[in-house]
């Protein structure tokens, strides 16, 4: 059985609860179709408020190394209080992310903290495509302007999205150049770090 | 004689009109003192209701109605001082009290839950009327001598009709219930005896009535 | 129907929610959130979270359009021809048509972003500042303060909109802001002429105004630096009448409060802290 760990424990400026959590991300683990072996543990940024919500999944020496705002788990009409439907959705699409840090397909791809923010948005996007076909409750027009954001507002950004939402499989290879198609990949890097609410 | 300079009648042949019409300038300012007052308490309320209704399509319709409500008491406003000079704070009145106590009970309504006895007052009972008081002026009075009174009746009647449809369209929709039926039908019923005890936005002979 | 609504029994379906701007203020984590560096709070592409912060101010924006809506059309209602003026609610069921297109815009801007109505919840001080039974207080506080304030947000999305390649907000934007420069001229021009005998009265409007406009420089909301997620959109201000004096005495201001606000996080940290170890 594989460990799962939450982190804080308890939360001590939001009433979250950390076995329910738990059971949440076991639920997503078993959607994404990672191994039951494989440990996994969760960092909640408790401190961190709608709308400064994200992600990031990563993979170290074969465990799984996730790391997600408070405010993504923030019940956008009750502060402070936890919703499980927006937990299990974003839990969703992090599982899914690390179950391809897991594979081959994305052995090449840099850790979260270093991916350009094209490439993460289209890999996201590829995440929630699948979260909606497993059943998840996800919203796509929402997913269409996170990706359009970083893609441009263009058909061709458009046709890459369809494609990242729609395909049951890719590869780093693919995600990059998705990014390139779009011209992405040829916007200056960001001035702002990928992971600045994770840093302390 | 040379082509340019061979007469041709004033009017048209296909030009109809004629002098004759059946109110003099006081009773054409009369209605539309009357019309002004009537469409400034109407478009009052519809904003004043925009915060009381909880549907939100509802509340952009009336948003955009109490705007079409006072731009016509704008147009009656400026057509007052030209007829004649007729001041037009004297001459912006309801016709009688009958039509005050009418026109207050159409502006009664005010919980959330009454959308319903809202907008039958104004779309089954208030517009339908002055869609028929608007229409007689229109036909009755002077086309030529009141043609800017008849110029502002047209463009007041073509909101009137938009408005009026946009209202039942909504009552349609909301009317989902035989409960909702007899509301709305007791709720017309009550206004329209209150209407008819006062004689009209014009007052009696609104229609023409006893002419 | 009474005169007067007060902001409680303002109407809303099921899917709104109203929160208190007390909610926030008294949240545990904002003193913790006040220190740590979450970059640069003007939206950016390339800023934390762009598209969240993007759909929660956009839902901001329409729910400030409903309640600018319903203070407009209170105002139409609220007083007799003696108190406000026959062109003053013309004026007012004018604006009550220019807030209803700003809400269909906002709904539709929200799809283009994927936000759903009612997904954030909302404040009614807005509406509260529309209350007042003066009717010189209200276009001073709607018209010139909140309209003022809506100039500088739309400014800031018409921006983001450019920056982001967006051709739908930017249009969207510019259009709207098209129509709030004049319900500050309305507002200006109104505050003149009701107060021309009374320059106490007018005295007493502007503080109001520059009390609501206190509220919403709270935490360094509004400001002209790059932590201000809404910038002083200074350029259309001055279109729209605002002297160069009142957007100074405004961005110092906003200043100020920034300043508060830091002073506060870190008093209520250190207050923490000592609790911490005590216990």
């Amino acid at each position: 059985m594989s460990r799962i760990t939450v982190a804080p424990d308890p939360f001590t400026l939001v009433p979250y609860d950390v076995d329910s959590i738990k059971a949440l991300l076991e639920e997503a683990a078993a959607l994404a179709g990672v191994a039951s072996t494989v440990d996994i543990s969760l960092t909640v940024d408790e401190e961190l408020f709608a709308p400064l919500t994200g992600h990031m999944s990563d993979v170290v020496d074969g465990r799984i190394s996730l790391w997600i705002s408070g405010g993504n788990f923030e019940d956008n009409k009750r502060p402070t209080y936890f919703s499980a439907d927006q937990a299990r959705i974003d839990l969703a699409v992090m599982m899914l992310r690390a179950g391809d840090r897991l594979s081959d397909d994305f052995a090449a791809a840099p850790p979260d903290a270093q991916l350009p923010r094209g490439e993460r948005v289209a890999w996201d996007t590829y995440a929630v495509g699948r979260a909606a076909k497993l059943g998840v409750d996800v919203r796509r027009p929402r997913q269409l302007y996170d990706f359009r954001l970083q893609h441009g507002f263009t058909d061709v950004a458009d046709a890459a999205f369809d494609r990242c939402w729609e395909s049951a499989h890719m590869t780093w290879e693919g995600i990059r150049e998705i990014a390139k198609e779009t011209g992405a990949a040829d916007r200056d890097p960001s001035k702002v770090p990928v992971d600045l609410l994770r840093q302390k | 004689m040379t082509e340019t300079t061979k007469p041709r009648a004033p009017f048209a042949p296909w030009d109809r009109r004629e002098l004759p019409g059946l109110f003099q300038v006081e009773e054409s300012a009369r209605r539309v003192g009357n019309y002004k007052w009537a469409e400034m308490r109407l478009f009052e309320v519809l904003g004043g209701w925009v915060a009381t209704v909880p549907e939100l399509d509802v509340k952009l319709v009336l948003g955009r109605h109490t705007y079409h409500h006072a731009w016509h008491a704008e147009l009656w406003h400026k057509r007052l001082p030209e007829l004649r000079e007729m001041n037009p704070d004297r001459l912006t009145l309801p016709p009688n009290d009958a039509f005050v106590t009418f026109m207050e009970a159409v502006r009664e309504p005010e919980a959330p839950d009454l959308t319903i006895e809202k907008l039958v007052g104004v779309y089954r009972v208030l517009i339908p009327r002055f869609i028929a008081v608007y229409t007689y002026h229109l036909n009755a009075t002077s086309t030529i001598t009141d043609a800017p009174t008849i110029r502002s009746l047209k463009f007041a009647l073509q909101d009137e009709f938009d408005d009026w449809r946009d209202g039942e369209m909504l009552l349609q929709s909301l009317i989902d219930t035989p409960e909702k039926v007899d509301r709305a039908g007791a709720r017309q019923a009550e206004l329209e005896k209150l209407y008819l005890a006062s004689g009209g936005i014009a007052g009696p002979g609104s229609l023409g009535e006893g002419i | 129907m009474k005169k007067m609504l007060p902001e409680s029994e303002l109407a809303r379906d099921e899917r709104f929610v109203r929160t208190k701007i007390e909610d926030r203020i008294f949240d545990p984590r904002g003193p913790k959130m006040a220190q740590r560096n979450t970059g640069p709070a003007k939206m950016g592409v390339d800023r934390p979270a762009a598209g969240e912060r993007s759909r929660s101010l956009m839902h901001g924006i329409f729910v400030g359009e409903i309640q600018a809506l319903e203070g407009a059309g209170r105002t139409c209602y609220d007083f007799d021809d003696e108190t406000a003026p026959f062109q003053l609610k013309l004026d007012m069921a004018r604006q009550c048509w220019d807030e209803t297109r700003h809400c269909e815009i906002s709904v539709k801007l929200g799809d283009h972003m994927g936000t759903e109505i009612g997904e954030y919840t909302e404040s009614t001080f807005l509406f509260a500042a529309a209350c007042n039974p003066d009717p010189v207080f209200r276009l001073c506080g709607v018209n010139r303060a909140l309209e003022g304030l809506a100039i500088d947000v739309f400014s800031s999305m018409k921006d983001f909109g450019n920056e982001s390649g967006d051709p739908v907000l930017e249009f969207c934007e510019d259009w709207m802001l098209a129509d709030e420069v004049t319900h500050v001229k309305m507002g200006s021009d109104w505050l003149r002429r009701l107060t021309e005998t009374d320059p106490d009265r007018r005295e007493r409007a502007l503080e109001f105004q520059r009390t609501v406009d206190a509220i919403f420089n709270l935490g360094g909301f509004r400001g002209e630096d790059d932590e201000n997620p809404i910038q002083l959109a200074r350029d259309f201000r001055r279109l729209a009448g605002f002297t160069e004096d009142e957007n100074d005495s405004l961005a110092a201001l906003a200043r100020e409060s920034m300043e508060q606000a830091r002073e506060m996080a870190e008093m209520a940290t250190a207050a923490l802290d000592a609790s911490a170890q005590g216990s």
